[in-house]
């Protein structure tokens, strides 16, 4: 039993200390900063879905973004439209409430559909991308281009989603009518945390997650034993995006507004970062980036203001190109090396291996 | 019936704007293999240098043209030798770095430059009227000079011993080094051809809309889509495809708004990328 | 008919005709090793077998079942169907057990796989093809580390753990040393003793070593067919192998 303790990774002691930071943080902080570390904790769930689809099955989603923004805007239309046509909408002439919209006046109905929107996003875009031979990086291309035009969809109908000025005023979490204090809610959302880590944590240990680091180092030969790797993906990425759109949910009434910016292109580059600084594949590295990058933010943002972003660029092009596996991944590594283990090397990013244009297949042999 | 004629034909010059942006992508992504996602900024970065050129020091248009290809190539091969060089062979890492890229352009540009839009007249003023159809003789213009773009392009690759070189390298480099093509200096000539041509793109198109640090953006995207839909290796492919694409987007857009009209496409395209992974267009080269 | 039947089977590459209406019939249990000069098709009938690459002519009838066309892991997990590739082509991220482990036959699909659990009964079956395939000591070894011979083995122990009704390897004993390529021989003969095996091969003694009968492929034609003895004697078979540039002679007896 204490062996299994000891040969527990470097990574999980790092989780256990975040935990019991994040545990006993309100009783250090202010209700304001306590409610800013409820933000950062949704954008750890945030990280963590990402971490499955990219770090276990190396599909890289250049427009994570826009499954966190689908499952925000669905939950705060339903909140919006609980009475009747909200003011912005009336502001454009809408008299009468479509039928899309009637549907997310109830509010289980809504939450279930914040997570059902995203997922079938992800079921659509998945099958077709998935199941077709082309290139890897095509992926990358098509959630990159979604996003995008998601991001501007949700701008142009105003009408609908009260465009570029987003929608505000969104409530708190309640129960049984009465709101929910600023801790109760960092409790809530801490709890959800704790669940979507613990959840992800048996999908990458259990045989579906060896499938999936399977299929990122080496999907024909997969292939030949007798798996279908579009299969997995599919599921990955739908799970994937329903616990970011989960995370979009919790985001709002947190925040109290949601706006196109939380859907597009850079709230997506924000978590790749996150994850590229971090490390990626052990579910720590994601957390970890998240977690740094977006207290530097708030930190530093006021003292840098407008050099923020190019900070981040920076940051960002230096651990790629110097560190590649991240922190946590370097500091796996090291543990490793210095604890006698092997080493995977460079085999963990040997299926995004550049393919020659003469096969455009996706079933690439080793020879 | 006029209003679908005129869209029609404006749409053409959309396609001629889709495919300029894109060739630099063809090369460095389709024969290269190369994801540069920087390569929408480097086009900003040809229509910041226009607009240097022509408001800043009043030269000539044509002038603005030379040297942002120029400019944007040398950029290029700075680039490709220190970043890209390292990474061959590491597609994530390079899609990453080159995002990393694009993010310190952009920011750097806007810090120096401002966020405002700049603008860049137009270096031929007016229109044809043909009928009740309005032409902008720019837009002739843009056709014109992508047309000879594509076909100086489809020249250098197979009528030159650059260009012989260039498709031995991307179908079997260690052949051609056997064969004594010093193939360090064709990537290097390939990346700077690529920048310099969507440099040259980001002149183009800067008297259309406006300059603004973040207009790359919108290129890289549209560009990958069309390059893919084009069969990714293939010139002609990427030419096609604009066309096909643009011609889409303005037609439809003429009865819904724009942003419908690019979904809409959007989804086609993937739709026909499932059936056709080999894009619709196959290679000339074969 | 036998188990494995190609008719007429015919594969072109943009123009470029690599097997031409190629015909053979393997029995159950049956060892084939088909050889031949390099460019004579032989990997790409394998890929035709196995789903890699669909036939533009021809049929493929495994136990009766027309296999032409279809998906690589349909043929695998559907039709039984397991391959060793030129390789060693595995799992370098995983260990030598995970490797076994991910093989598994019976547990491919998305639903098995979040219901999987390493009971005695998955234990024992791994531990038993790491035995046969003399890696159990390395079972907890990353594939990386093992040599070259053992990544070979360590992928046929892979195969085996498909329980596959048709094993294809194609040049197993590609970079082995004499004494691993011996050791591969018995493997072969004792672990695939029930199954059907068609194996590619360029080492003549490891060919005689296994084989019960060879098919000799030239120019994606089929040249010859027979026992070893028969083949070795064939003398179209000697002509080609120690071929000049006398084309012509072979095209007329052929």
């Amino acid at each position: 039993m204490l062996n299994k303790i000891r040969n527990l990774g470097i990574e999980k002691y790092i989780d256990l200390i975040l935990l019991i930071f994040l545990i006993s943080f309100p009783l250090l902080a202010s209700p304001f900063r306590v409610e800013l570390m409820s933000k950062c904790v949704i954008y750890l769930i945030f990280a963590l879905s990402l971490d499955i689809l990219w770090g276990s099955a190396g599909l890289m989603n250049l427009g994570h973004a826009m499954f966190f923004g689908l499952g925000g805007y669905v939950l705060a239309l339903s909140y919006a439209v609980k009475n009747g046509v909200p003011a912005f909408m009336v502001s454009f002439g809408v008299t009468e409430l479509p039928w899309f919209m009637q549907i997310l006046q109830n509010q289980a109905v809504a939450f279930l559909l914040g997570l059902l929107v995203p997922g079938a996003v992800a079921a659509l875009l998945g099958y077709f991308i998935f199941t077709s031979r082309v290139k890897g990086v095509f992926f990358n291309i098509i959630t990159l281009a979604l996003a995008s035009l998601i991001e501007l969809f949700f701008n142009n109908q105003q009408k609908y989603t009260g465009g570029a000025n987003g929608i505000s005023g969104l409530p708190p979490l309640s129960f049984g009518g009465s709101p929910l204090s600023i801790l109760e809610t960092y409790y809530l959302v801490l709890v959800v945390a704790l669940l979507v880590y613990i959840f992800c944590r048996w999908l990458n240990n259990c045989r579906f997650g060896l499938i999936l680091r399977s299929v990122r180092e080496n999907e024909s030969r997969l292939q030949f034993l007798g798996f279908n790797p579009a299969a997995f993906k599919l599921v990955v990425f739908v799970v994937s995006g329903m616990i970011a759109g989960l995370s979009g949910m919790l985001y709002v009434p947190v925040n109290s507004f949601i706006s196109p910016n939380n859907i597009g292109v850079v709230f997506s580059t924000s978590v790749l970062v996150w994850l590229a600084v971090g490390g990626r594949g052990n579910l720590t590295g994601a957390m970890i980036g998240a977690f740094l990058i977006t207290w530097m933010e708030s930190l530093l943002s006021e003292r840098l203001d407008d050099s923020w972003q190019l900070v981040l660029g920076a940051v960002m092009l230096i651990v790629v190109v110097f560190f590649p596996k991240g922190i946590i991944g370097t500091l796996i590594d090291w543990r490793k090396n210095k604890t006698g283990h092997q080493q995977p090397s460079e085999c963990d990013d040997s299926a995004e291996q550049a393919i020659t244009p003469d096969n455009y297949n996706v079933i690439r042999e080793k020879v | 019936m006029e209003l679908l004629l005129s869209q029609l034909i404006n749409g053409v010059s959309v396609s001629a704007m889709l495919f300029i942006a894109a060739l630099g992508l063809v090369i460095i992504f389709g024969l290269m293999d190369v994801v540069n996602m920087a390569h929408g900024d480097l086009i900003m970065l040809g229509a910041y240098i226009t607009y240097f050129v022509t408001t800043v020091f009043h030269a000539s248009f044509f002038l603005a043209m030379a040297v942002a290809f120029i400019l944007t190539a040398l950029f290029g091969v700075v680039i490709e030798a220190t970043l890209i060089k390292k990474l061959y062979g590491k597609v994530a890492e390079t899609l990453l770095a080159t995002f990393a890229l694009s993010i310190i352009i952009q920011q750097v540009v806007r810090m120096t430059m401002g966020p405002e839009d700049k603008f860049v007249g137009l270096p031929i003023e007016g229109s044809l009227t043909v009928g009740s159809i309005v032409i902008p003789q720019y837009n002739l213009f843009l056709i014109a000079i992508s047309i000879l773009i594509l076909l100086a392009t489809l020249g250098l690759f197979f009528k030159t011993s650059f260009g012989m070189q260039l498709r031995a390298v991307t179908k079997n480099r260690s052949m051609s080094q056997c064969l004594g093509i010093n193939t360090t200096r064709i990537d290097s000539l390939t990346f700077a051809l690529g920048s310099g041509l969507a440099g040259l793109a980001g002149a183009l198109l800067a008297p259309v809309k406006s300059v603004t640090p973040y207009m790359g953006t919108a290129y890289i995207v549209d560009g990958f889509l069309t390059v893919v839909l084009g069969g990714f290796t293939s010139i002609i492919g990427t030419a096609a495809s604009s066309v096909v694409i643009s011609e889409s987007v303005t037609a439809m857009a003429g009865y819904m708004s724009e942003i419908t009209a690019r979904v809409l496409v959007f989804c086609i395209i993937i739709i026909l990328i499932r059936f056709k992974p080999e894009g619709l267009f196959t290679s000339e080269r074969r | 008919m036998s188990f494995l039947e190609l008719q007429d089977v015919s594969v072109s590459f943009s123009g470029f005709l690599a097997v031409d209406k190629v015909s053979l019939g393997v029995e159950q249990g049956e060892t084939r090793v088909i050889i031949g000069p390099n460019g004579a098709g032989k990997t790409t009938i394998i890929d035709m077998i196995t789903g890699k690459t669909a036939p533009t002519g021809g049929k493929i009838l495994l136990d009766g079942a027309d296999i032409a066309g279809l998906d690589p892991y349909e043929i695998a997990s559907k039709h039984k169907v397991g391959r060793k590739f030129q390789g060693p082509n595995l799992f370098d991220c995983l260990t030598v057990y995970e490797n076994i482990e991910v093989a598994l036959a019976g547990h491919s699909s998305v639903f098995k796989s979040f219901v999987y659990k390493r009971d005695k009964a998955i234990k024992e079956e791994i531990k038993s093809i790491l035995s046969q395939i003399n890696l159990y000591n390395k079972r907890d070894v990353l594939s990386t580390s093992l040599s070259h011979g053992e990544r070979q083995w360590l992928e046929m122990g892979m195969v085996i753990a498909q329980k596959p009704e048709l094993i294809t390897l194609d040049e197993p004993t590609a970079g082995m040393t004499a004494d691993e390529t011996c050791k591969t021989g018995e493997m072969i003969k004792t672990m695939m003793k029930d199954k059907t095996v068609i194996v590619v091969e360029h080492d003549i003694d490891f060919v005689e070593q296994i084989a019960q009968k060879v098919t000799v492929l030239h120019q994606g034609k089929l040249l010859a067919e027979g026992s070893f003895d028969e083949v070795k004697k064939n003398p179209k078979v000697v002509q080609v192998y120690l071929k000049d540039d006398d084309d012509e002679e072979v095209e007329k007896d052929a």
